[in-house]
C-alpha cells in the first residue's frame, strides 16, 4: 500500500512532455464517485526542478533509490505522463467495491526498474498488459499507456447468503464444526457478479496464487496458538482474497484492454468537468449511494435522501485565490422548496455596522422564515416517504398550531453575526495568601482578560414577543434596563455581558456597551469595503474570517502563551471566505475562497508553506 | 442550539490562551501522630473558560462532566474515604462559580495517607507511578515525604498533544506542612520555613514537577 501511496504523490509531481492522453474513457459508466487532478497545472504552480530540490522531493527520491536500488534525480525518472490527468474513481457492485486509480505513463519501461528484483519477479504477463497483485486486495497493472491501481474489498454482505457462499466454496464457520475435512475447491470456479459489472470471463482463468504474507517485522509479538477454529477462519478469508484477487484481474483486464461504456456518458460528470481546475470531484446520487450499502431488509428506509442528488466540486488554484466551488443536485420538489426558502435577502441596514478594515469574522444567513416553515412539512413527507399517511398529519398539525406568517414577522429569517474585535476585560479570581505563619487567607484578585466582541443582528417586524420577554427578564431581576439597551450581565451561566437594542426593525445583541450604545445614539460609523457588500448581499449565506485582523488583535502578553507555530499561521494566513448563493436550475451551491497573501508566489506554494509551518516541530 | 455551539466555538479561542490552575496540599500534624489534610484544586483563575467549556457537551474529544456529575462523583469519592482505616470526618466543598474544590479528612496516622491516596489512584485508573509517601516517626518525631521521580511520568505526559500540555503550564503546586512542635531541621532546600518555626511551604511550578527538574520529598525534624 504504502508503494501505492509514494505512485500516487510521484504522479502528481511528474511532469515530461508526452501525448495527452485523457484516461476518463477508461471510468466505467457506473463509477459511483470520480476525482481528478490535472498535472500539468500542478506543476505549473510548482516547477518539477523546484520540486526535485523540495524537502518532500528530496525524501521520496531518496526513498525510491533506496529501495530500487537506483539512482533517481528527478521525479520525471518514473516514467510517468502528467501532462495529462490522473483519476480516482468508486465503483461498488454487489458482491465487490473497487478504489482505482489511472495514472497515464510515457515509459513503461521506467517503471519497471521501480521495482525490486524480487517484486519484478512476480510480474505476470498477459498480451501488452502485466500486473502484479501485492497483496489479496491490492492490484498494480499497466500497459505502455497507463497505470492502473485497484484496491478490491469484499462486501461482507454478499457472501451471507448460504447459496451464493456455497458456489463460491466459503463456508460459515461456527465453534460446533468439525474443521479437519475442509472440501477443496479450486479458487479459478470463481466467477464474477455479472449483474452489475460487465466481466470477460475468459480472463478469470488466470491462476491467481493466495495472498501472500506482508514483509516480516522484527519486533511482532510471540505467535498465539492458533485453534482449529482461527485456522478455518484464516483459510476462509484467504479463500475469499483469492476470489477477489480473481475478480480483479478480471476487471482491470477489461479495463485496460476493451472499450466500454464511459462515464463519459454521464452528463451530471460532465458537469463537474473544468478544464481550468486544477482537480475536481463528482459523486453520485446520495439516494443511490445510501441505498447501494442497504441490506434488503432495511429497503423501507431507501427514501431518507431522496431528492438530493449528484454532488460536484472544483479545485482552482492561481496567483491570488485558491477556489473550491461545490454543487449539489436537487430533484424538481427539493429545489421548488430550497427555491421557496432562499428567496430572501439580507437586510441592506446590517451593511452600516461592518468595519471591515478591523473585522474578525462574520456569519450571514438569509432564509425566508414562512416559506420554511411551509415547506418543512413537505421536504419530511419526502424524507420519510414510506411514512406517508403520519408524516401528512403531522405537518397539517404543525401547521395548525405554527402560525407561519406571524412567526416569520418575529424573525424574518435573517441575521448577521460579526466578531468585532477582542477586549482585555478585568476579572476577578480568587487565590490564597499565606501569612507569615503560613496560614492560609482566601483573597481576590483582578487579571486583565481577553475576551472577544461579537454583535449579532437580525431582523423583526414585530418585536413585542422579544421585548416582552426581556421586560419580563427585568421583573426577575435578571436584565437591566437604561437608556433603551437591555444588559444581562456575565455570570457562571453565561461568560459574556449581552446588550440587547431594538432599533429600526433590527434586534441587535452585542458584548460592547460601546457599540450597542453608539448604534442607539446613531453614532456608529461603518466602514464596509466593495468585497465584503457585493459578498452579504449577493448570498444567502457566508462566512468570512480574517486570521491576520486575530492575530493583530491578539494582546503581546497572550501571544507569549501561545504555541509560536499557530501565531505564525495566523499572521502569514489570507482572508477565507465562505459563500452559498442558493439555487440555480437545480443545484444548490456553495463556493470557499481563500487569499493568497501578497508575499506567496502562489496558491499551492501558499498551502505548501502553511502546512511546513503546521507540521514543524516546536 | 448551533448559533449557542457557533458562540462557544469563538468564546473557546481567546479564552483557551489564559488556563492557570493551583494545586494546595496541606498537611497538619499532631504530637501523637494524628492530623488533617486538605487538598484544593483552585481553577478559579480559568474560570471564565471553565464556564465557556461547560457550556460544550465536549472539548479536545473529551467529555465535559455536568455539575451534577462532578457533585457526584465528589460525593462517591468522600463515601468511599470514609469506610478507609484510620480515616474520618471526610467533607468536601464545590464552588461552581469560582471553580474550586476541595476535600478534607483526618486521620490517625499519616501513613493511612498512603494507602488512601492508592486507593483513589486505583479508582480512577491512574498509574501510580510516582507518588509521595508519607511517614511519622513518633519516638524520634520525624516527618517525611518521600518522592522519587520516574521517567513515566514525562513519557506518558509527551504523549499529550501539545493543546493539552498546555493547560499544565502555567499550573502550580503549594505544600504546606504545619506542626505543633517547632521545626528543628528540613532537609529540602526549596522549602521556606514560616517565622514561628512551625510550619514549611514549598511552591513549584507542575510542569518542572513532572519533567523531574524540582523535587518533593523532605524530612522535617521537629524538636522533642
Amino acid at each position: 500500500m504504502r508503494q501505492v501511496l509514494q505512485l500516487l504523490i510521484l504522479s502528481l509531481f511528474t511532469g515530461s512532455i508526452g501525448t495527452a492522453q485523457d484516461l476518463a474513457n477508461k471510468i466505467p459508466e457506473k463509477a459511483l464517485a470520480v476525482a481528478s487532478i490535472k498535472s500539468d497545472q500542478l506543476f505549473q504552480l510548482f516547477p518539477i526542478a523546484e520540486f526535485n530540490n523540495s524537502a518532500l522531493g528530496q525524501r521520496l527520491l531518496g526513498d525510491f533509490s533506496k529501495r530500487t536500488g537506483g539512482n533517481y534525480k528527478s521525479i520525471e525518472d518514473a516514467g510517468i505522463n502528467l501532462s495529462s490527468t490522473i483519476y480516482y474513481y468508486y465503483q461498488k457492485t454487489d458482491s465487490i467495491s473497487y478504489n482505482c486509480l489511472l495514472i497515464p505513463l510515457s515509459d513503461a519501461r521506467k517503471l519497471e526498474t521501480l521495482f525490486n528484483d524480487t517484486t519484478r519477479a512476480k510480474i505476470k504477463q498477459q498480451g501488452g498488459t502485466k500486473f502484479l497483485t501485492t497483496s489479496g486486495k491490492n492490484l498494480i497493472m499497466w500497459n505502455n499507456e497507463m497505470l492502473y491501481v485497484v484496491h478490491g474489498s469484499v462486501s461482507s454482505y454478499f457472501f451471507n447468503d448460504s447459496l451464493t457462499a456455497a458456489r463460491y466454496g466459503i463456508r460459515h464457520l461456527s465453534y460446533n464444526d468439525d474443521y479437519y475435512d475442509e472440501p477443496v475447491i479450486d479458487s479459478t470456479t470463481a466467477t464474477e457478479d455479472a449483474t452489475e459489472v460487465n466481466v470477460d470471463t475468459s480472463a478469470a482463468n488466470i491462476a491467481i496464487e493466495a495472498p501472500e504474507p506482508e514483509e516480516t517485522v522484527s519486533d511482532i509479538p510471540p505467535p498465539v496458538e492458533e485453534t482449529a477454529y482461527t485456522r478455518a477462519q484464516k483459510e476462509q478469508e484467504a479463500r475469499q482474497d483469492s476470489i477477489a484477487a480473481t475478480w480483479m484481474v478480471a476487471y482491470a483486464l477489461d479495463i485496460l484492454d476493451k472499450s466500454n461504456p464511459s462515464i463519459l456518458n454521464n452528463p451530471a460528470y460532465l458537469r463537474s468537468v473544468d478544464k481550468e481546475a486544477l482537480g475536481s470531484f463528482w459523486m453520485e446520487d446520495f439516494q443511490r449511494i445510501y441505498s447501494s450499502y442497504l441490506p434488503y431488509n432495511y429497503l423501507k428506509y431507501t427514501n431518507m435522501l431522496k431528492g438530493y442528488g449528484s454532488i460536484n466540486a472544483r479545485l482552482y488554484m492561481d496567483k491570488e485565490h485558491m477556489r473550491i466551488t461545490g454543487e449539489m443536485a436537487l430533484d424538481e420538489d427539493k429545489a421548488d422548496a430550497y427555491r421557496k426558502i432562499y428567496n430572501k435577502k439580507l437586510n441592506k441596514k446590517f451593511l452600516k455596522y461592518i468595519k471591515s478594515d478591523s473585522l474578525i469574522g462574520f456569519m450571514s444567513y438569509a432564509f425566508d422564515t414562512e416559506s420554511y416553515l411551509k415547506e418543512l412539512p413537505k421536504i419530511f413527507s419526502q424524507t420519510y416517504g414510506s411514512f406517508s399517511e403520519e408524516i401528512d398529519l403531522s405537518g397539517d398539525l404543525l401547521s395548525l398550531m405554527l402560525d407561519e406568517k406571524a412567526i416569520a414577522r418575529v424573525v424574518k429569517g435573517d441575521a448577521l453575526i460579526l466578531m468585532t474585535n477582542l477586549t482585555a476585560r478585568e476579572s476577578t479570581y480568587t487565590t490564597y495568601v499565606y501569612d507569615e505563619n503560613y496560614e492560609r487567607k482566601d483573597t481576590v484578585q483582578t487579571k486583565m482578560e481577553t475576551l472577544p466582541d461579537i454583535l449579532c443582528m437580525f431582523s423583526s417586524d414585530d418585536t413585542h414577543l422579544i421585548e416582552k420577554l426581556l421586560k419580563y427578564g427585568i421583573s426577575k431581576h435578571k436584565v437591566h434596563f437604561e437608556n433603551n439597551v437591555y444588559s444581562l450581565y456575565h455570570s457562571t451561566k453565561n461568560p459574556f455581558n449581552l446588550h440587547v437594542l431594538i432599533k429600526d426593525g433590527i434586534v441587535f445583541m452585542g458584548t460592547s456597551l460601546t457599540d450597542i450604545e453608539q448604534i442607539n445614539a446613531g453614532t456608529y460609523k461603518g466602514n464596509l469595503n466593495k468585497q465584503q457588500k457585493d459578498l452579504l448581499l449577493k448570498n444567502n449565506m457566508t462566512m468570512f474570517f480574517s486570521p491576520k485582523n486575530l492575530h493583530n488583535k491578539m494582546p503581546v502578553t497572550e501571544i507569549g502563551n501561545m504555541s509560536e507555530t499557530a501565531g505564525k499561521l495566523l499572521g502569514n494566513s489570507g482572508n477565507v471566505y465562505l459563500k452559498s448563493s442558493g439555487i440555480k436550475g437545480n443545484y444548490i451551491s456553495a463556493e470557499l475562497i481563500a487569499d493568497v497573501p501578497n508575499n506567496q508566489e502562489n496558491a499551492l506554494k501558499y498551502f505548501f508553506s502553511l502546512f511546513n509551518d503546521a507540521t514543524k516541530p516546536q | 442550539m448551533f448559533r449557542n455551539k457557533l458562540f462557544v466555538v469563538l468564546l473557546i479561542i481567546p479564552v483557551f490562551l489564559s488556563s492557570c490552575f493551583e494545586v494546595i496540599e496541606e498537611i497538619t500534624m499532631g504530637k501523637d501522630g494524628t492530623g488533617t489534610m486538605t487538598l484544593t484544586v483552585n481553577f478559579s483563575q480559568s474560570r471564565t473558560r471553565i464556564a465557556a467549556i461547560m457550556l460544550a457537551d465536549s472539548i479536545h474529544g473529551y467529555k465535559v462532566p455536568s455539575k451534577q456529575e462532578i457533585q457526584q462523583e465528589m460525593d462517591k469519592t468522600v463515601a468511599q474515604l470514609n469506610k478507609m482505616p484510620g480515616i474520618s470526618n471526610v467533607g468536601s466543598t464545590a464552588d461552581f462559580t469560582n471553580f474550586v474544590a476541595s476535600i478534607h479528612f483526618s486521620f490517625k496516622d499519616v501513613a493511612d495517607v498512603n494507602h488512601l491516596i492508592r486507593a483513589l489512584l486505583e479508582q480512577y485508573k491512574v498509574k501510580d507511578t510516582n507518588i509521595p509517601t508519607y511517614n511519622y516517626n513518633k519516638d524520634e518525631t520525624r516527618f517525611t515525604r518521600e518522592y522519587t521521580y520516574s521517567n513515566d511520568v514525562r513519557t506518558q505526559f509527551n504523549q499529550l498533544t501539545n493543546r493539552d500540555k498546555e493547560i499544565f503550564s502555567n499550573a502550580a503546586y503549594i505544600s504546606i506542612l504545619r506542626f505543633e512542635s517547632t521545626i528543628t531541621s528540613y532537609s529540602n532546600k526549596l522549602a521556606r520555613i514560616s517565622k514561628n518555626q512551625q510550619a514549611i511551604i514549598q511552591r513549584l511550578a507542575i510542569p518542572d514537577l513532572i519533567n523531574g527538574r524540582t523535587n518533593i520529598s523532605n524530612q522535617v525534624q521537629l524538636s522533642k
